[in-house]
């Protein structure tokens, strides 16, 4: 014995050190078989979240209350200035808004002749808020406040602006995680809208510092531009078809490789992310 | 009994109130592009003042709290946040409570160490091999960040704790044993 070193006579139990091997040897076990089982959400999964969801979406309601009101101290006379600005506006708005609803009536008229839908045409879809993110620095997952209760189930696409966000991972009776799209761990079947070139969009973290992501697998020969659109192809296993994604801001071509890659500028803004649409219809995948 | 269990479920109502207020205040309405990272705080405090055992359950806890919503294969931050815990803890016994330098040493080293393998488990492991720009732009900014909020939430979580730890002598004392405190 270590002179000074005493053994404390209350001490029942196993000791730190067995018990630190005890428990890495489950989690380890723990990671090893959710590596193997792929993504589940088991009963443990679920009642964290119940009991943590109504906790952050409390907490965000709390922040968006205490960011309004700070930002609800500026001079009287900036909201003088603010209010005849935006009265003038509502003029410009109102005349627009006329000429926009007969061109709308005549798009309306025109998409029913050629029996097209749009991003999310008349596929039910849910609304929902962020309440959460990853609190690492690594990813991009977010929870939101829809669940179970609300028919969310695993591989439910996500859209925002009509483009898409990202895809729903695992699920609990209140509340649902999301992976976006340019979260590194993700990878989007594409294609140029209209084309037939096939590209897979990855997320990566680095490159959404210089506010892109790589779309890989692009063959030689394929038709892709600058300002193309890139939207989510119709052999995705898990993304409904012709939802945007982005548009190509670079390509680059290297004659000895019969692959190209491009960048793409996602259009979804994932910093300011508050409301998105969950798509209810899940990728039939022919069997 | 009840004060032991009340004790030991303190760290815990601390841990989840910070993993909230880090992800749905700090994360959802801050525009820094890398934050601090609250739990590795959370987790090497508690390990500094209560020792290795504290320290370990404590991570573990923060660790599967973390899967259970955003971990991919569960139980990877389950494990490496309860090793932080434990080795905070093992200097518990080398160093007084007190002692903030160590503490932040202690953080830093945990919080490299952290970012390090989530790195080479979930980055690295796919090829993604520009290890000087996540070092940079990812790992650094959290690491200080981090440090920074050791500096200020330290003395709270100190505080706290031994008045914890008086009221748990108090009572002991009480039960007519004589003690020399």
């Amino acid at each position: 014995m270590r002179r000074g070193h005493k053994k404390n006579p209350k001490h029942i139990g196993i000791g730190n050190k067995s018990l630190l091997i005890l428990l890495s040897i489950l989690c380890i076990s723990s990671i090893l078989f959710s590596f193997v089982a792929g993504k589940n959400t088991a009963p443990v999964t679920r009642v964290a979240n119940y009991v943590l969801s109504p906790m952050q979406e409390g907490m965000s309601h709390l922040a968006t209350g205490l960011r309004d009101l700070f930002s609800g101290f500026r001079s009287s006379k900036a909201l003088q200035e603010e209010n005849t600005a935006l009265k003038k506006r509502i003029e410009e708005l109102n005349t627009e808004n006329t000429t926009l609803a007969a061109q709308r009536a005549e798009l309306d008229r025109l998409h029913k002749q050629l029996s097209m839908t749009d991003a999310y045409g008349d596929r039910e879809v849910v609304g929902a808020r962020v309440i959460a993110k990853d609190p690492g620095n690594w990813f991009n997952i977010f929870t939101i406040n829809v669940g179970t209760k609300q028919g969310i189930e695993p591989n439910m696409n996500v859209v925002a602006d009509g483009a898409l966000v990202g895809i729903v991972t695992s699920v609990s009776p209140t509340s649902s995680t999301v992976r976006t799209v340019i979260d590194d761990l993700s990878a989007v079947s594409g294609v140029v809208q209209g084309k037939d070139n096939l590209l897979i969009v990855e997320g990566n973290l680095k490159t959404m510092r210089e506010g892109y992501i790589p779309a890989k697998d692009i063959h030689a020969e394929a038709d892709i531009r600058v300002g193309d659109k890139i939207v989510t192809s119709a052999v995705s296993e898990r993304f409904l078809p012709d939802i945007l994604i982005g548009y190509v801001t670079e390509v680059n071509a290297d004659d000895a490789l019969l692959i190209r890659e491009a960048k793409i500028a996602p259009v979804v803004n994932f910093n300011t992310l508050r409301e998105v649409l969950v798509i209810k219809e899940l990728k039939q995948t022919g069997e | 009994m009840i004060r032991k269990f009340l004790r030991g479920l303190i760290p815990v109502i601390i841990l989840a109130i910070l993993l909230v207020l880090q992800s749905s205040f700090f994360k959802l309405f801050t525009f820094i592009p890398t934050g601090p990272n609250l739990l590795i705080v959370v987790v090497t405090g508690t390990g500094f003042i209560r020792g290795a055992r504290g320290g370990l359950l404590i991570g573990l806890a923060a660790g599967l709290l973390l899967d259970l919503q955003y971990g991919t294969n569960f139980g990877l931050y389950g494990l490496v946040y309860m090793h932080i815990g434990y080795f905070s803890g093992l200097m518990n016994r080398i160093f007084v409570k007190d002692n903030l330098l160590m503490l932040m040493s202690m953080t830093a080293v945990s919080d490299i160490a952290y970012n390090v393998i989530i790195y080479l488990f979930s980055f690295l492991f796919r090829q993604r091999f520009s290890f000087f720009n996540y070092l940079f732009y990812t790992m650094l900014p959290e690491v200080l960040l981090t440090l920074l909020v050791t500096l200020i939430i330290y003395k709270p979580l100190l505080s706290l704790n031994l008045r914890l730890d008086a009221s748990r002598l108090r009572t002991e004392t009480k039960k007519g044993e004589d003690r020399f405190v």
